[in-house]
């Protein structure tokens, strides 16, 4: 069984993602913010990580170059709604900085799933 | 932090200063180059000055490329200043840097300034919009429901949650009139929301539904508007988005 790692500080998105993996068979992790989610990471087996980017604490883009730094192959899907802000800029550095794909809020969950199917049959081949 | 860090690796370890200064400054439209995304209009300007070794013309205008660096294997990734880059320009920022070999370097962030308070931030982060009204918030997950009341209660809405359409069905019966909005998941077993919401309109053609979905399925745009739906929100549902949504369809204006 994959275990899937969802760092973000909305409840409502940890919960509805949660649920959804979990109807496909995964063990899912949750965290509200970077620094719970690294703690997580550290503590467990995980094969992909979807993390927020604006978040209390330890935001995304500092979360991702820590996941890089200890696991250079782990994949990676950041989502934002940006804050205040656009999203376009965060997730492109998340781009750069080596997440696989990248999500606007709102987005349909599907999509979110098959792009997880993507990177672990990309993986597994 | 990672500009100070290139500032003290650029000195000799036993001699050196760095001088880090916040000012403001106003920027006109030919000293923003840098970034087309930024606006002209009034700074704050973060300097970070060293007198070390100073940079060569012919790195100069690779410095903030990815995976660029100058240090030897294993010092470093190359990704610092990319990062800042990256992160100062999606705040619709820049970044000026002057250096010359053997006369130190400075770098100046530039960052628009904001004109609301600290404690005014986080209210405009999430941009979620309070409002009042009584809600009738249905889905088939129990810790769905539990977040759906307890997001829209703390909005300033009156919730009452159910679990299935057909105990919907019954609530609506026994009052039509005791809610002001419909929030209903689209998969739930027996009745889907979309019939759910042709029954209720049956019962009070005037109630506004809302659909919640994670995927439309084969549910069509136009089975949407004969369900007499006023809105669709995705799954995962944002606070923010759920609060304008239902705001909206409240006051008339959701479609």
């Amino acid at each position: 069984m994959k275990t899937i790692l969802i760092i973000d500080d909305e409840e409502s998105i940890r919960t509805s993602l949660g649920l959804m993996f979990k109807r496909e068979g995964f063990n899912v992790l949750t965290a509200d913010d970077g620094k719970k989610g690294m703690a997580l990471f550290n503590k467990n087996q995980v094969d992909l990580v979807i993390t927020d980017i604006v978040m209390p604490e330890k935001e995304g883009i500092e979360t991702i170059l820590e996941l890089k730094k200890l696991l250079p192959d782990i994949p990676i899907i950041a989502i934002s709604g940006g804050g205040r802000l656009a999203p376009d800029g965060y997730l492109k550095t998340a781009e750069q900085l080596g997440a696989n794909y990248t999500f606007k809020k709102p987005f349909e969950q599907d999509d979110l799933l098959s792009s997880v199917y993507e990177i672990l049959k990309d993986i597994e081949t | 932090m990672n500009m100070v860090t290139n500032a003290a690796q650029s000195m000799k370890e036993d001699n050196g200063i760095i001088k880090i200064s916040l000012t403001t400054e106003s920027l006109a439209e030919n000293d923003l180059s840098e970034n087309r995304n930024a606006s002209p209009g009034i700074f704050v300007k973060l300097s970070v000055q060293d007198n070390g070794s100073g940079i060569d013309p012919s790195v100069i205008s690779h410095i903030f490329d990815p995976f660029y660096t100058t240090k030897d294997v294993g010092k470093g990734t190359g990704l610092g200043l990319s990062v800042v880059h990256g992160i100062v320009s999606s705040h619709c920022g820049l970044i000026k840097v002057n250096s010359m070999p053997n006369e130190g370097t400075t770098f100046d962030i530039f960052l628009p300034q904001s004109e609301m308070k600290a404690s005014n931030l986080e209210a405009s982060l999430t941009q979620a919009i309070p409002g009042n009204g009584n809600i009738l918030f249905v889905d088939d997950e129990e810790v769905l429901r539990n977040i759906g009341q307890r997001t829209l209660s703390s909005l300033g809405y009156t919730v009452m949650v159910a679990s299935s359409a057909s105990e919907v069905i019954k609530i609506f019966e026994k009052d039509p009139e005791q809610f002001d909005l419909v929030i209903t998941d689209l998969s739930m077993p027996k009745m889907n929301g979309v019939d759910l919401s042709k029954r209720l309109l049956e019962i009070r053609p005037e109630i506004p539904v809302i659909l919640c979905s994670g995927h439309k399925g084969n549910i069509t745009d136009q089975n949407i508007k004969d369900a007499g739906i006023r809105a669709v929100v995705m799954k995962p549902v944002t606070k923010a988005g759920l609060s304008k949504v239902v705001f909206d369809v409240l006051n008339l204006k959701g479609n």
